[in-house]
């Protein structure tokens, strides 16, 4: 029986996991910070039936993902506003690669919850194959669906980002 | 500009967040769930818990009423009563099941769907059998009771009425109908609110899955 201890120490560990998905998900702090609770939560709940058999991570974004496309909030309405508390600068960046990344990420917010998981998970460096495994999608609707994300992230970046 | 030029860039900053404390997580694990599914879990151990209370007070009513026809009403309700009280373990099951298991994205959203379609309908399904139950049935107990000479005399009653029974009966089917139309529309309308826009929302992300 594993303890609270013992989850808490591999959470605090892998924990930016939840935060890039919520980070990716979610516009408003408190919203971000609900998500992230219903994550650790719903990763407590299922934390007995975890065997080791995949890495902590992997089975940690199974379960950020699952809980994040299933958590609906009350539609508010609002304007999806990217402010710089949502992406700090980084003192390594230049100013146009700045630009750049928040031009892709103003895109990247716009997706549905299904490409938000899949380019969430490509940037993170995962496989077809493995992302298949974790969207319980095959490999090949996955290529599928990467060639058209880049294409629509392309085609709006330009549109947010002038060269 | 393409994603893969940016993903150190966009990883960098999706990481971002301030990380939370081994005890602000601690504390996080006390406080309880949100989801839709949470929600549902605990309004039907609620039900659950309801349920056995009322199939307590139907079972003394079912064996000690002095009326005979309240006696087999109220066994009728404890047959209603196990059923629900069938659906209700079944779907706590499933919950528990559900919670406990950590499957991909599409079987997990499909795995919810059908455990919130079917407890929508089988709530409208039970909603609309108490109408026969509690009225039909009810009138036709009290009636043959009454014929009996028990308690109910109903007989006086249409004696009474004379010529203007018909009038009598149109306006208690009248009464029937709109009660039955009522209580369909209001149901529909009230499960609807509660799961259905959640509902056409997780079928477009197995829509959206499923498109290649």
């Amino acid at each position: 029986m594993p303890t609270e201890q013992e989850f808490i120490s591999l959470l605090n560990k892998h924990q930016n996991i939840i935060h890039k998905v919520c980070s990716i998900y979610m516009d408003i702090t408190a919203d971000k910070e609900d998500l992230f609770q219903e994550v650790t939560l719903q990763a407590w709940k299922s934390f007995a039936t975890f065997r080791g058999e995949s890495q902590f991570s992997t089975w940690l974004y199974r379960v950020a993902l699952n809980t994040a496309i299933t958590f609906f909030r009350k539609e508010k309405k609002r304007p999806t506003i990217i402010n710089a508390e949502v992406f700090p600068e980084t003192a390594e960046e230049t100013a146009e690669m700045e630009e750049q990344a928040t031009a892709m990420y103003k895109a990247i917010a716009e997706l549905s919850k299904i490409d938000k998981a899949l380019v969430m998970l490509y940037i993170e460096d995962y496989s077809y194959h493995d992302i298949g495994g974790m969207l319980g999608i095959t490999p090949n609707n996955v290529a599928v669906k990467m060639i058209r994300i880049k294409s629509k992230l392309k085609e709006s970046t330009q549109k947010n980002y002038q060269f | 500009m393409e994603l893969d030029e940016l993903k150190y860039q966009l990883n960098k900053k999706l990481d971002a967040d301030q990380p939370k404390s081994a005890s602000e997580l601690s504390v996080l694990l006390k406080k309880a769930a949100t989801s839709v599914v949470q929600k549902l879990q605990r309004s039907l151990r609620f039900d659950l818990l309801a349920n056995i209370l009322v199939l307590l007070v139907f079972i003394w009513e079912a064996l000690f009423n002095k009326l005979w026809s309240l006696r087999i009403y109220f066994a009728t309700f404890i047959f209603l009563s196990v059923i629900a009280l069938i659906v209700l373990i079944y779907l706590i099951r499933k919950i528990k099941k559900l919670n406990n298991t950590v499957l991909p994205v599409k079987q997990n959203l499909e795995q919810i769907y059908k455990i919130i379609s079917f407890y929508k309908v089988i709530c409208f399904r039970l909603t609309m059998l108490l109408i026969p139950v509690c009225f039909t049935y009810a009138f036709m107990l009290g009636y043959i009771e009454g014929k009996n000479g028990t308690s109910v005399d109903y007989s006086i009653l249409l004696q009474k009425a004379g010529s203007k029974i018909w009038i009598g009966i149109a306006l208690l089917l009248s009464f029937l109908v709109l009660l039955g139309a009522g209580v369909y529309y209001f149901t529909k309308w009230f499960l609807n609110r509660l799961y259905g826009k959640y509902l056409s929302q997780l079928r477009s992300l197995i829509e959206e899955l499923n498109a290649q």
